[in-house]
């Protein structure tokens, strides 16, 4: 990042010595990325964000599909790539369904497919929720098949598993893995087809990007799969043990695939838990965790994804390992966990549950 | 302070009469747990207890204004090993979903 401002602090369409600097080190990163993603270096874009990667990536591949209207996009993509579907192809847009595990159902999606009027398909990498890693090979048949376009979110996988191999629009997010917030990443395959549908033509950023932030991202994401090839295994071994403790207690379900995941995040549903309480009881003890349940993000209607997978909407724990954490944290933590989920049946008066 | 009123609320034998649980003639209708205006988790609560020590075939519908209710009241059927019947329309705005009994 340092190196970012100190070389690349000037505007890197420029022609001064300063400039060709800072243009270097944006495409040394884009080449870096590039790499790390398996795409070409010139088919990788910066963008201002994910969200902005997302919408440009619909709206580009949408344009130059002219006569097909609609868009598919899986039942628990983030809430960003689907608004911007909607906002691209208002009331043409198609959830695929998922299976209780949370992958594509394949039959739906090739189903979807056949009705000839697709612009595109958009399933994600993996789900920041429940863990599950798609089928994308599986999938990308299906879109081949049908000549579609698949654009798939790599925002939650870059940097914790081994990139997708198959996808013709890719889009990841530098924060997710280590690198700074305020950027995105978009790459391409050489065979998508796209348009402008914004007055800036092929400027993906348009205005320009954050030479520091491109650099940072770069060395980031370099570091972090280092980093996942000596940590990977155990983090994974850490969220099996979660895993199995957590499926042995009363009341309590896991979700996602138990084999085709993240290798660091589990969510588990909990009966009879308001899941805020249960957030405070584990903070006392000492845990932060995460929670998927309505009642916590404030908004009135439940998660899409646990709605889609059929899970309870509240009473939910999200458990992200980061690589500091330890076996005898874990450890500690299934001990505290059912303690305080008895801490809070019983002050909200559930009932006793048969084990 | 709203998880002490329910632990009280919920002492024995003034329950169902607290949460407007009504008891229709068994033989037609299904228990109805009256869950209205309650937040997640208290619907499930409310139905869990509405069901304990009830026979193996008995039906219970929750009505209930919280949208969480249409995914969670299916999913503790599937938790506790009971059947979701389905959900049905109300004369207002709450949901009806019916459940039956499975030991």
């Amino acid at each position: 990042m340092r190196a970012g401002f100190a070389d690349g602090w000037a505007d890197p369409a420029r022609l001064s010595s300063e400039s060709r600097r800072a243009r270097a080190l944006v495409d040394g990163s884009r080449e870096a990325i590039a790499e790390a993603l398996g795409a070409r270096p010139e088919l990788v874009h910066f963008t201002p964000s994910p969200h902005a990667a997302f919408e440009r990536a619909i709206a580009g591949i949408h344009a130059a599909r002219r006569g097909r209207h609609r868009i598919l996009v899986s039942a628990i993509e983030r809430d960003a790539l689907a608004n911007a579907a909607a906002f691209v192809a208002p009331h043409a847009v198609d959830s695929v369904d998922i299976d209780p595990q949370g992958h594509v159902s394949i039959e739906h999606l090739t189903a979807a497919l056949q009705s000839g009027d697709v612009s595109l398909a958009a399933v994600q990498h993996a789900n920041q929720e429940l863990g599950t890693v798609q089928r994308l090979e599986d999938v990308a048949r299906a879109t081949q098949g049908s000549g579609v376009p698949l654009l798939v979110d790599a925002t939650s996988s870059i940097g914790h598993i081994d990139p997708p191999a198959y996808w013709d629009a890719l889009v990841a997010h530098p924060a997710d893995w280590g690198g700074p917030a305020g950027i995105g990443v978009l790459a391409l395959e050489p065979h998508t087809r796209w348009l402008p549908a914004w007055p800036e033509g092929d400027d993906w950023a348009p205005g320009g990007i954050c030479v520091p932030l491109a650099l940072a991202s770069a060395v980031a994401l370099q570091e972090r799969d280092e980093r996942r090839q000596r940590e990977g295994a155990r983090m994974s071994a850490l969220v099996d043990r979660i895993r199995a403790t957590a499926a042995g207690l009363a009341g309590v379900e896991v979700l996602g695939d138990p084999r085709e995941r993240l290798p660091h995040v589990v969510t588990f549903s909990c009966l009879y838990v308001d899941g805020e309480v249960l957030l405070g009881e584990l903070d006392q003890r000492g845990f932060a965790v995460g929670s998927g349940s309505a009642c916590v993000s404030g908004t009135l209607e439940p998660s899409r994804v646990l709605a889609a997978v059929g899970a309870l909407t509240h009473g939910n724990v999200r458990v992200a390992l980061h690589p500091g954490v330890t076996e005898q944290d874990v450890d500690r933590f299934l001990v505290e966990l059912p303690d305080a989920l008895d801490a809070v049946r019983s002050r909200l008066g559930a009932p006793h549950i048969a084990s | 302070m709203r998880s002490t009123q329910c632990a009280r609320a919920w002492a024995p034998r003034t329950s169902h009469r607290e949460y407007g649980i009504v008891t229709e003639p068994p033989e037609t209708a299904p228990i109805v747990v009256d869950a209205r205006g309650k937040t997640c988790p208290m619907p499930i609560i409310m139905l869990a207890k509405a069901a304990a020590g009830l026979p193996d075939g008995t039906e219970l519908t929750v009505l209930a204004t919280d949208l969480a209710a249409r995914y969670d009241v299916p999913a503790w059927a599937r938790m506790t090993h009971h059947d979701f019947v389905g959900e049905s329309k109300t004369d207002g705005e709450a949901l009806a979903l019916t459940v039956r009994l499975r030991s």
